[in-house]
């Protein structure tokens, strides 16, 4: 369970987040959802590592993660994907999901170095996950072409094999429909709902596409202006005027 | 497949690398390719650093004269076995590439270009000048043989076997590391920082583990080099020698295992057979490394990959 506690952001003089109190829990999809500019992105940076929040505290089941780097939180059960997928293009998109294991494995410089048994065991145990994590998510044709060669949509369903491969328990998704068009979203997120119920796996997910956050979502909590200001199931977020105000501006009167 | 055909070509090296010495002993020749055989140690371990890791290095000369010089010292002053003078040179090496690493922390690209190349200019300078434990500009001469034991490495061939077994040990060290876990930290976080912060990688570690690994190599290289000459002395490693390291993994291709070898072998080996040219031996050289970098921008392997796809197209 991650806890967002008071959580401000500051850049400058620009406030990014302001006093943000979040719960992402239990296995499942929750929103998060704002207009541009609204501190999204700057929340998931926040959660996995990469900003250390001006004021306020992350708690990961109760004990407190903020300032903490994200190669620290991916083996405490933290991982992400990002905004404009990062694949590690000069690799095989087999070997990219074997990288998604690193905080997994455990063989040293030694013994990488002289192959030892126990290495050699355990690589092997890698590869047979990697493949299997490629089978989920249907790239297992395209497992030893370069990254670079994939489509953008598989280039978003690879880093969200390769975000599995760390066995996270909290998984935090920036926008992964875009770019998509409705099949292939409609795809990505019946996968992502359904590893998450299967592997027990919180994702919060970031994204513009309304008809996504709601059909997916239990619950959603909507930012602006780096303040929370709603939070409820689909049906109250789309009626609730203060959200409707944020996206389409208030009514003159 | 790969690693089938990747075996298969380590083999067709090891045969090829013990036959060759029988067929052409020419004490000439001889010295040519154990020179290579050093360079293929020299160049593997910036591959290491640029090829895997993304971490450009023009100082590789500085850590290669360390090596160099700290085995020349020890067992020219103390008579100490020539395994302590390779122990001494890794030790000294290792410890001098951990400090250079740091300024990898904050510097890449051309920042780290810069630091590295002062690096290697410095060293150079400190073995010139430190007259009384280096022997200056004239460096040391006259080092007694050294071996393992009462057993002395005295003839070309016994040093050219000597220096293909060692590179070939760590070439194949190399490539258990590529294809471990190591190996692929260090690539991703060539490829992409963040992701590879997000995958676990700490980028600080890894990135000295490379640059360690990296000064070790050329260290034993340096090492080598003294004993195999029986002197050390400050124009072996000048910049010259760190651009030369440079070129021979881009023409052979950097990030690939056998890049090193293949452009090792190509500058040596291809350098000697222009002898013919005499006085316009360097001439043609360099306008024919001009036509490599133009024609072949991934180096031999590059070039080796894109026939190997047109072979797979054609069956």
């Amino acid at each position: 369970m991650i806890e967002l506690e008071g959580v401000s952001m500051y850049f400058g003089g620009i406030h990014a987040l302001e006093d943000v109190n979040l719960k992402l829990e239990g296995a499942g999809i929750q929103g998060l959802i704002g207009p541009n500019g609204s501190g999204k992105s700057t929340l998931i940076n926040v959660v996995t590592g990469y900003y250390k929040p001006t004021k306020g505290k992350v708690l990961l089941n109760g004990r407190e993660i903020s300032g903490l780097s994200p190669y620290d939180l991916v083996r405490l059960g933290i991982t992400r994907t990002f905004q404009n997928p990062r694949i590690f293009n000069g690799l095989s998109v087999f070997e990219n999901v074997m990288v998604g294991q690193h905080p997994l494995l455990k063989s040293g410089f030694w013994a990488s170095a002289l192959k030892r048994r126990f290495t050699r065991a355990e690589e092997r145990a890698a590869r047979e996950e990697a493949m299997k994590l490629l089978h989920l998510v249907g790239l297992h044709d395209k497992a030893h072409l370069q990254g670079s060669s994939l489509a953008y949509g598989e280039l978003r369903t690879l880093e969200l094999a390769r975000a599995l491969a760390s066995n996270a328990s909290v998984l935090l998704l920036d926008e992964p429909a875009a770019g998509m068009n409705d099949t292939e979203t409609v795809m990505l997120m019946s996968l992502v709902k359904q590893v998450a119920g299967d592997r027990h796996i919180s994702v919060l997910l970031v994204e513009h596409n309304m008809t996504a956050v709601m059909n997916y979502s239990r619950t959603i909590s909507v930012l602006d202006e780096g303040k929370k200001i709603a939070e409820g199931v689909p049906e109250e977020i789309k009626n609730d005027c203060r959200v409707i105000e944020s996206y389409m501006g208030r009514r003159n009167k | 497949m790969k690693e089938t055909r990747n075996r298969f070509v380590f083999l067709a090296a090891v045969i090829l690398v013990a036959v060759v010495p029988l067929i052409w002993d020419n004490y000439y020749f001889l010295s040519v390719l154990s020179t290579t055989g050093l360079y293929i140690i020299l160049v593997t371990g910036l591959n290491v650093l640029l090829g895997y890791t993304g971490l450009v290095s023009l100082g590789q000369a500085g850590f290669y004269a360390i090596g160099a010089y700290a085995s020349g010292i020890l067992v020219a002053k103390t008579g100490a076995p020539f395994v302590l003078g390779l122990l001494l040179a890794m030790l000294l090496s290792g410890v001098i590439g951990l400090i250079i690493g740091l300024s990898s922390v904050r510097l890449r690209g051309g920042y780290l270009a810069m630091v590295t190349l002062g690096f290697g200019t410095v060293v150079q300078i400190i073995m010139i000048n430190w007259d009384d434990l280096t022997g200056g500009a004239e460096g040391i001469w006259g080092i007694p043989p050294v071996g393992f034991g009462p057993l002395k490495i005295v003839t070309p061939l016994a040093w050219y076997y000597t220096i293909f077994i060692i590179a070939g040990l760590i070439v194949l060290l190399t490539y258990s590391l590529e294809r471990s876990r190591i190996g692929r930290a260090w690539m991703a976080l060539r490829e992409d920082v963040a992701a590879a912060q997000m995958m676990g990688i700490n980028p600080v570690h890894y990135r000295l583990l490379a640059f360690v690994v990296s000064a070790v190599y050329s260290g034993i290289a340096g090492a080598l080099f003294t004993h195999l000459n029986g002197s050390v002395f400050p124009d072996a490693f000048g910049l010259q020698t760190s651009i030369m390291i440079l070129m021979m993994l881009i023409l052979g291709g950097s990030g690939h295992i056998l890049g090193p070898i293949m452009g090792a072998a190509i500058v040596n080996v291809g350098f000697e057979i222009l002898r013919p040219f005499g006085n316009y031996q360097s001439l043609v050289f360099g306008f024919l490394i001009v036509l490599m970098a133009v024609f072949m921008p991934q180096g031999f392997m590059g070039l080796w990959r894109r026939l190997a796809a047109l072979w797979g197209e054609a069956i």
